[in-house]
């Protein structure tokens, strides 16, 4: 079927090639409105996650803290008594926050902010970092910020932690699914 | 010859006696005491004995609301519930046992790192104690001299600004000269989200404390509350401390002079004499002695001026005794020519 315009005729494959150049030319002005204009700091946002993805353990260290595993068990009773040393003794809370957003009272202190294990930037930490590397940190601390706590809590309860540490994970993979905002 | 038979069930009692009486001895040839600790501006009195002894030292460490200014109050950090807190008294010599207890009801982790301790961090890294927990560590006091202690915990900048910091005073072999009175004074700079004067419960602003602009400078802000006093001829002891975290005080007595000044708080060297205002960092603190002479009201500020005028950096002794009029009397006012006639 041909049509005519002004003397001039358009095939049906045109046609075609016309509406597919159109779609794509639309869809493309809408992706780029939606995103909105480009946030200067989106970049060093992107830099600053450098952090996160940094081993605290020392390099001699590494791979022997990859390779342990977790002697506690995770169960209800165990996530109780982490979630109790979270919240009380260890003093996680403070710097970590009550859903260890990295966001708690003491939090605005640190430079770099105290570890986000919720992990509500998507940036993989909980996927990263292994239960032997996260049990090296609580028990000797990292930099300036991190007090090691070797001393304060027995073995058990600072594998404790790391279960709890985990669970929160959980709940941030299960959240940024829920949300449709999961991005690897 | 008759022979003496001796009955050996009191030998036995006496053997027990003469061992317990010398086993005493030997057992107080070291004394053992608890040190006593005062909550500022009061003073433990002098100690009398020899260096040597054992002592044990506990503090608490506590969160605890209390006053910061007229309506304004703050939530602190205290050792003993104090700020500053106690003020500990030992001997050059002295062994000393240190035991931090921290509450059940803190929320954060707090140590102690005396300046008066030789050893890593002071003991800070042997007394990280959580919330409930308590730690200790032994230390011998090697150096006389007025000391600073203070709370070591990550960050440790918000811990001394929430008012973790205290004095410890190791005597010389010879103790102090004696003096008429003593008292403990403790300056701290203070960072509320609330400008100064605001009203109400007012938090810890970590960016004003980063940029060093307190809201508040204050002497012994939670500790107990009245004037210092002295009477006309005697002579007065201070010992001042600076907590920080950030300003160094320019400590100044308005009305008097100095007649003695351990700069540093350090005793053994020569002490300066003759002093308007002497300067007391941060960290650090000094011992400042005077004879009062006049009666009235004797102003203690920083002389950075505004921190007394418009921050609180201010405190009084007040002297009574008689008038010394040929040191200083008031002349009557009236014309430019007054007091010539």
């Amino acid at each position: 079927m041909l049509l005519q315009f002004r003397g001039l005729t358009i095939s049906t494959i045109e046609k075609i090639a016309l509406s597919v150049t159109l779609f794509i030319f639309i869809g493309f002005t809408y992706s780029v409105y939606a995103s909105g204009p480009q946030d200067p700091a989106d970049k060093d946002e992107e830099e600053d996650h450098s952090h996160v993805i940094e081993a605290k353990v020392p390099s001699d260290k590494l791979s022997e803290m990859r390779r342990l595993k977790n002697p506690v068990v995770a169960n209800k009773k165990v996530l109780e008594e982490a979630k109790a040393i979270y919240t009380g003794k260890g003093t996680c809370f403070n710097c970590h926050g009550d859903k260890g957003k990295g966001d708690g009272p003491l939090a605005e202190s640190f430079n770099p902010p105290p570890r986000d294990f919720y992990d509500k930037d998507d940036i993989g930490w909980q996927k990263i970092r292994t239960d032997g590397e996260i049990f090296w940190v609580i028990t000797n601390g990292a930099g300036a910020g991190m007090p090691p706590f070797a001393d304060m809590l027995s073995d058990e309860e600072r594998w404790s932690l790391v279960i709890y540490i985990r669970e929160i994970g959980k709940s941030s993979a299960t959240d940024l699914a829920t949300k449709g905002k999961k991005k690897h | 010859m008759k022979r003496i038979i001796w009955d050996r069930k009191p030998l036995r009692v006496l053997l027990f006696i003469g061992v317990f009486v010398i086993g005493s001895y030997l057992s107080s040839y070291a004394a053992n005491e608890v040190a006593k600790l005062t909550t500022a501006p009061e003073v433990p009195p002098a100690i009398t004995r020899a260096g040597g002894a054992n002592v044990t030292v506990e503090l608490e460490s506590t969160e605890k609301k209390g006053k910061l200014s007229d309506g304004v109050e703050y939530t602190y950090w205290t050792f003993g519930d104090t700020v500053p807190g106690p003020f500990i008294r030992v001997k050059v010599g002295d062994n000393v046992t240190f035991t931090l207890k921290n509450s059940a009801a803190s929320k954060n982790i707090h140590s102690i790192d005396f300046h008066a301790v030789t050893g890593p961090g002071g003991g800070a890294k042997a007394t990280q104690t959580s919330p409930g927990g308590k730690t200790a560590f032994f230390w011998k006091a090697l150096n006389p001299g007025i000391y600073i202690y203070h709370c070591a915990t990550t960050h440790i900048p918000t811990h001394i600004a929430n008012g973790m910091y205290g004095l410890i005073l190791v005597e010389p072999e010879k103790g102090l000269s004696k003096v008429d009175r003593e008292y403990y004074i403790v300056q701290g700079d203070f960072y509320t989200k609330g400008k100064t004067g605001e009203k109400g419960l007012q938090a810890f602003d970590i960016e004003k404390m980063r940029a060093e602009q307190p809201t508040y400078v204050k002497f012994n802000p939670m500790a107990t509350p009245g004037n210092l006093k002295a009477n006309v001829g005697e002579t007065v002891r201070l010992y001042v401390g600076n907590g920080g975290p950030n300003l160094t005080s320019a400590f100044h007595v308005i009305g008097e002079i100095f007649d003695t000044v351990y700069q540093q708080g350090a005793v053994g060297s020569e002490p300066a004499k003759n002093v308007q205002t002497t300067l007391i960092p941060p960290g650090g603190a000094a011992i400042i002695e005077f004879k009062v002479d006049v009666p009235g009201a004797y102003i203690l500020v920083d002389h950075a001026i505004s921190r007394a005028i418009d921050k609180g950096a201010v405190g009084i002794l007040e002297v009574t005794g008689a008038e010394a009029p040929n040191v200083f009397k008031p002349l009557k006012s009236g014309g430019a020519d007054a007091g010539h006639k």
